[in-house]
């Protein structure tokens, strides 16, 4: 029952999750100067624009964040650390920013080669992440709600991922089946439902009651919705394959029940917290449950609205405003907390606390710039000429995030002004 | 009461005190908050006499794992215990702005320490000690 696999203080060295963190700015800031060049509107959805600019931003911003998070969590969650992680790491890092700036080149270009050696790049990442984190949860002793959550999200970004795969091959042979379409779409559910979404609640299981001194989540709520959840995709993927409009329409209604009860959810948990302290993290949490309830609303109405445009606004509301907005929230926590924590822990006093790090004023600009981008975004949806103001906001927004990140860790590098400790 | 149950309403009874402190400190009231402290101060000192005295001992000598996970529990202990001697220094101070940016450190490396123990380790205690839990409650100071 017990063997030395129990690590409750293995976490992992700063470098490891902070290059995840570092570098997801980095491709949302590339995402926005890729809408002022090359994205003229986001209408035609299935514009090979379209998904390099999708991408740029799902994996490039929030896969890459998620990553990071996940070799951080895992051993305060499980009580295991990644195998071998100080070359996972910088491997699986490694393979996703170069797959995803060749896919990014490859779908631009409409290079057939060159996608499928992008895909196979990404694919590596992923799998190699994916095997390293199994074998390392065998030997976890407490198998948590939040543990299901990342099998969970692991397992719907597998089938994301043999779904691209099937997608670039298609590409590649120039031939589009019958199933195309019903493809794409569960791809996309996947995606954003399973792999991003599961994998945010089964982090906010956590993250909720650390950082804000918070009541847990409902138990029947933690116990079942990702279970649920996957239960729900399959349903929907497999009424697209049938194509039976009915079955997925009911599929649909109970994803965004057991969805918007998250949110809720969340939102009466930071209502009730015991902490009063407000943070732009809290702005942040707030901001993203609305978006999520926002995109439930709109993609349930529009299955009598059926406007296109109010599509493609659901993914941009779920992506931007609700995804990217936890995530950039939680990493305004996450990073300076661990560069006081490993300061700390390597005997250095009179450190900066983290409010110093980064600075509420420049959290608090850099919201408002990311509400701005959203919103620029959304109305870029139904209008095309929204394009310069949509790059230009999300330049300017990623741009103040990155300045803001490496604010608050660099001091960690330099180590200006530190005093060791001495013994 | 088993050990995950007495274990974790102390670690809320704690919480809610030093949350009741942090806040009387971003009204400013001092006075108040300089009582509220001491009692969170009081609080935590005495859930880790609790473990460092009672629980872990009687878990190491029961599993034999002295260099285990209650090794990596008492380190901890160490760090929240200076980082409560820091905070203490801040609120002598009336430096709020320090008190307040500790405060966001702390109460991460609190929640994560108790996290470990409720998710993990006291579970593991009741395991092992069966029926003796109660037992050992009851004997706690």
């Amino acid at each position: 029952m017990f063997n030395s696999s129990l690590s409750l203080d293995q976490a992992p060295p700063l470098k490891i999750p902070l290059r995840f963190f570092i570098t997801s700015p980095i491709f949302g800031l590339l995402a926005g100067l890729f809408i002022l060049g090359f994205v003229s509107s986001l209408q035609a959805r299935s514009s090979l624009s379209v998904v390099v600019f999708t991408h740029l931003i799902t994996l490039g911003f929030l896969a890459m964040t998620m990553l990071g998070a996940m070799f951080q969590m895992l051993p305060v969650t499980a009580g295991v650390t990644l195998k071998h992680q100080q070359i996972i790491a910088p491997m699986v890092h490694g393979l996703l920013t170069a797959g995803l700036l060749l896919f990014a080149y490859a779908f631009y270009n409409y290079q057939p080669t060159l996608m499928i050696v992008a895909m196979a790049m990404l694919l590596s990442a992923f799998l190699v992440f994916v095997v390293a984190t199994i074998s390392t949860l065998k030997n976890a002793k407490n198998i948590t709600p939040t543990i299901k959550a990342f099998i969970g999200a692991l397992a719907s970004l597998l089938v994301a991922l043999l779904l691209a795969g099937y997608l670039v091959l298609s590409h590649v042979n120039t031939g589009f089946s019958e199933y195309h379409q019903a493809v794409v779409y569960t791809h996309i559910i996947f995606s954003l439902l399973g792999w991003i979404a599961m994998l945010i609640i089964g982090v906010s299981y956590q993250v909720i009651p650390m950082f804000y001194v918070a009541d847990a989540y409902p138990k029947l709520y933690t116990k079942y919705a990702i279970k649920v959840i996957f239960i729900l995709l399959v349903g929907l993927g497999f009424s697209l394959i049938i194509d039976n409009p009915s079955l997925y329409l009911l599929f649909k209604v109970f994803v965004a029940l057991v969805l918007a009860d998250y949110a809720i959810s969340t939102i009466g948990l930071l209502l009730n917290r015991k902490r009063k302290i407000i943070d732009t993290t809290t702005y942040y949490w707030y901001f993203a449950m609305l978006m999520l309830l926002a995109s439930i609303g709109l993609s349930v109405a529009n299955e009598w609205l059926h406007m296109a445009q109010l599509n493609t606004m659901v993914v941009v509301v779920f992506i931007y405003g609700f995804a990217m907005s936890v995530i950039t929230g939680m990493m305004y926590k996450i990073v300076p907390f661990l560069v006081w924590f490993h300061l700390t822990n390597e005997g250095y006093m009179s450190m900066p606390t983290m409010h110093e790090l980064i600075g509420k004023k420049l959290t608090t600009i850099q919201f408002i710039l990311h509400v701005l981008t959203l919103l620029s975004l959304a109305i870029f949806a139904f209008d095309s000429s929204f394009q310069i103001a949509t790059g230009v906001l999300m330049v300017l927004s990623n741009a103040l995030l990155l300045a803001n990140l490496i604010k608050g860790s660099k001091i960690y590098f330099t180590k200006r002004g530190l005093q060791k400790m001495s013994f | 009461m088993n050990i995950s149950e007495f274990m974790a309403d102390h670690h809320r009874a704690c919480d809610d005190e030093y949350v009741k402190a942090e806040g009387l400190v971003v009204d400013q009231n001092w006075v108040e908050a300089n009582t509220s402290f001491a009692n969170a101060y009081a609080d935590f000192n005495l859930h880790f006499k609790r473990e460092e005295e009672t629980l872990f001992p009687a878990f190491e000598e029961k599993t034999g794992m002295a260099g285990g996970p209650t090794q990596v529990m008492r380190s901890e202990h160490v760090r929240m215990r200076a980082t409560l001697d820091e905070l203490k220094n801040h609120l002598e101070a009336q430096d709020k702005d320090k008190f307040l940016g500790l405060s966001e450190s702390f109460m991460i490396l609190v929640q994560q320490h108790n996290m470990k123990e409720e998710q993990m380790l006291y579970s593991m205690m009741d395991k092992v000690f069966g029926a003796e839990s109660e037992n050992l409650v009851k004997q706690l100071p």
